[in-house]
Order: structure tokens, then C-alpha cells, then sequence
């Protein structure tokens, strides 16, 4: 890998894709690759499904580079949501969800989930958990269920039993609430690219 | 959903339609919403940078996978060229190959010859439009309007912020709303490896802190960042990339307090 491509922002390493220089796609994978695969697999229980969208997410930065604005947002910002958001359209579109869910469960018997414990990055572990303290149980369990679990508010909301209405607030203030917290500690910088 | 939401009512499903929590027709009237509000663009986008946060740690991806990806970078992409046709097809069971003229043979490798520099000639030129595509995209610099527009505004507070030697002018723009813009106006330029970082002093008067807005880059113009408490003073060190977590003292290149 070469020096310079280590160095670079996410605009400099686009652009670089954009000239088609591989080395430039393979180190917005090194950096973002494990964290897309890791989220694929939280949301789809399926390591094989999940290479896939992974695969298909950065061979569509390669292709269609512009697609990313860097003036909106980082490259990791970019790549998860698209990652997240094509995971979400396959266990929406699988109706065998909850038996992949089953198979997950039966595999991985003690991989119950908690929050605080799936944080990327070490250098920033310390205040992203401070702000994720900073949300209550409801809200944390709501936007679990919403992100990891793939599921709609609505979903959410049947499965803790509780009205759409109280979903949708403790998604929205609650999300809300951790961006601010974040954006306050200096881990992201609304659109500010690092 | 058979109505169109109000606006009151799109606004309030962002932070769900950010985190991929709409389905049906609401999940299609905000991503309308979104497509045409430049604010909502903005707060759906600020969203994820929180939520790309949140990922599962501890798994990595296999080692196959990059060489899967490496390997289909050379594949036809998007808009592929067609592919030559150099062999016929095999002919049908029980019916025998006819036999090619050998002048019809040459003339299908000049053919070849010229599709595959048409090929190429395509390429170069796709190159030329991803580049000149991007270039557009990070030029438009709708973020100077919109810092322009912001300080217009008679919402908006301005900071001034001058250079610790006596040199540099930058300003701060403030909106009720937390959002703020970094305008530079002579800051000199950083080598690689260096970016420049701004903080704000916030809370308790006895007791301030600095917490960072953000990195600005090596060469910053204008950068947007939300600040959702109120600061007293504002910070432009000069700092390594990718920046610190605790501002020095001594690395600080301009300041203003907010009056």
C-alpha cells in the first residue's frame, strides 16, 4: 500500500478510485471493510450473504465513485449506510428470517448483544460510550432492534409491545440525542470530513 | 398511508428514515423529502455519521474477500463493451461447420482491432468523466452558499477569529440551531501529514472545557459543524493528522472569544 494512500482523506482516496487506481480502493477497504462486514453480519446472521452486500458495496464505489460526496460525509458514513441499507432490503425481502435468526442463535448461543460492546474503534470507545450512556434502556433497546435487527419502527413496536408512537419517539430522541453527544465530544463533526 | 405527511411530520421521521426504520410509502415520501430539502439532506446525513458508530467490532472479514473483490475489479463493468464474437457458435448437432473464407477471417480480426481500440478509447473517456464527474461534485461548493446564506441571517451570530502572531482572519458563523460554519479567510496551507482543528470553549464558566468541532483539513475554506452547547471562545490549532483528542496551547494559530 502505497505511503501517500495511507495519508489520504476520503476525498483524495475517491478521487484516487475514481483514476481507477486499485491501491486506492483496497485501502478504503482496509479501513472500512471489517466494519462493513461486521455490520452485514449483525443484520443478516449469514457470513456468506453478507460477503456478498460487502462485495457489492465497494465494487460499487469503484464504479460509480461520484456517488460520494464528500462535501455530505465521511467515506465510513457513506459506505455503512449503504451497506446497512442493502441488508435491510434482503431481511426484508427474506421470509426466512427467523429461521436464519434461530440457526444464529442456536450457533452462537452467548452472543447476546450489548451495545457498548460493539464499538469500532478504540480511540474513540471511550466517548462514543459515554454518549450511548447517555441514552436510556428503552431508547437503546429501540434503536437496537430498529438497526441491528433490521426491523421497521413498526416491527419494533410490536415486538416490545409497545404503541408505534413511543417507538418513533424513542428512535428519534434518542438518535438525536447521540449525534449531539458525539458531535459535542468531537468524534464527528456533522459533515466534517476526518 | 394514503396522504401526503406534513412537513412537521416528514421532519420528524429522519432520524428513523436514517436508520432504515420506514418501510412502504412513508419510507418513499421521505426519501423525496430528503432528495429535495437541503436541510433534511443535511440531518439525515449528520445522523449517519452517528450511527456509522454503532457497528458490531470484533468480527473481520475474511481474508478471501478482498481477493474477491480485487479480482472482479477487472470484470466488465456497468456499461460493458460487447463482448467479440471472434469463434461462431458450435454448429447445430448433425449439420456441418461451413467453411470460412479466409478473407472473411481477416476481416473479422480487423474488426476485432478496431472495437478493441474503440474499447479502449471508450475507457479513457469514461475515465476522463468519473474524474471530471467528481471533480464537479467537490467543487459546486454549495457549503460556501450555505455558510453565506447562514450569515446573512439575522439569527446568526458571527465570530471573529484572529491570528495568536498577529496574523490570519477566519470567522465563525452561529445559528440558533447549533449549526455552525468555519469560514477561513488566510490561513496558510498545512503539508501533508498536518490539518488544522477547531474547538469551542463550552460549559461551566468556573470550570470550561475545549471539545473539539472537528478536523478542517490541511487546507481548509468552509466547514460546516453543530455545536449544541454554548461556547465562550473558539480555537484553530494546528494539529498531525488525523487531529487530537486535547488541544495544546502552544499549537494554537487563531482564537476569538464570543461576545
Amino acid at each position: 500500500m502505497e505511503h501517500d494512500l495511507r495519508d489520504a482523506s476520503d476525498a483524495a482516496l475517491v478521487v484516487a478510485i475514481a483514476r481507477f487506481r486499485e491501491e486506492a480502493l483496497g485501502e478504503a477497504y482496509r479501513r472500512y471493510g471489517d466494519a462493513a462486514f461486521g455490520l452485514a453480519v449483525r443484520v443478516l446472521h449469514d457470513h456468506a450473504l453478507a460477503e456478498e452486500i460487502v462485495q457489492e458495496v465497494f465494487l460499487r464505489l469503484w464504479n460509480d465513485p461520484e456517488k460520494f460526496d464528500p462535501g455530505r460525509g465521511s467515506l465510513r458514513a457513506f459506505i455503512m449506510a449503504t451497506v446497512h441499507s442493502r441488508a435491510i432490503d434482503l431481511v426484508r425481502a427474506e421470509s426466512s428470517r427467523r429461521a436464519r435468526e434461530a440457526r444464529h442463535d442456536r450457533l452462537h448461543p452467548h452472543a447476546e448483544y450489548e451495545l457498548e460492546r460493539e464499538i469500532v474503534d478504540l480511540t474513540v470507545a471511550e466517548q462514543v460510550r459515554a454518549a450511548l450512556d447517555g441514552l436510556t434502556d428503552d431508547e437503546r433497546r429501540a434503536i437496537e432492534l430498529a438497526y441491528f435487527g433490521g426491523h421497521s419502527y413498526r416491527e419494533v413496536a410490536t415486538l416490545l409491545a409497545q404503541p408505534e408512537g413511543t417507538i418513533k419517539s424513542r428512535i428519534r430522541v434518542g438518535l438525536r440525542r447521540l449525534r449531539d453527544s458525539l458531535v459535542e465530544s468531537g468524534i464527528t463533526s456533522a459533515w466534517t470530513e476526518s | 398511508m394514503d396522504r401526503e405527511l406534513t412537513r412537521a411530520e416528514l421532519d420528524e421521521l429522519l432520524p428513523l428514515f436514517a436508520l432504515d426504520a420506514l418501510d412502504g410509502e412513508e419510507r418513499a415520501q421521505v426519501e423525496r423529502y430528503v432528495a429535495r430539502d437541503e436541510t433534511a439532506h443535511a440531518e439525515v446525513e449528520s445522523l449517519r455519521e452517528a450511527i456509522a458508530l454503532l457497528p458490531p467490532a470484533g468480527l473481520q472479514a475474511p481474508a478471501s474477500l478482498w481477493s474477491t473483490i480485487e479480482g472482479s475489479l477487472g470484470a466488465p463493468r456497468e456499461h460493458p463493451a460487447p463482448p467479440l464474437r471472434l469463434v461462431s457458435p458450435p454448429a447445430a448437432p448433425g449439420r456441418r461447420r461451413a467453411r470460412r473464407p479466409r478473407r472473411v477471417a481477416a476481416a473479422v480480426l480487423a474488426a476485432a482491432a478496431i472495437v478493441a481500440v474503440t474499447v479502449l478509447g471508450v475507457q479513457v473517456v469514461r475515465q476522463q468523466h468519473r474524474i471530471d464527474n467528481l471533480a464537479a461534485e467537490m467543487h459546486r461548493d454549495p457549503m460556501r452558499q450555505q455558510a453565506l446564506a447562514a450569515r446573512a441571517s439575522k439569527d446568526s451570530h458571527v465570530i471573529r477569529l484572529g491570528g495568536t502572531a498577529g496574523n490570519g482572519d477566519a470567522e465563525i458563523v452561529m445559528l440558533l440551531d447549533g449549526t455552525g460554519y468555519f469560514m477561513d479567510h488566510d490561513l496558510p496551507a498545512l503539508d501533508r501529514g498536518s490539518t488544522y482543528q477547531l474547538w469551542a470553549k463550552v460549559g461551566d464558566p468556573d470550570s470550561p472545557r475545549m471539545v473539539s468541532l472537528g478536523v478542517l483539513g490541511a487546507d481548509p475554506d468552509v466547514v460546516p459543524f453543530r455545536l449544541s452547547a454554548p461556547a465562550t471562545m473558539f480555537e484553530v490549532t494546528k494539529e498531525t493528522a488525523p487531529g487530537s483528542t486535547v488541544p495544546d496551547e502552544s499549537s494554537v494559530m487563531m482564537r476569538g472569544a464570543v461576545t
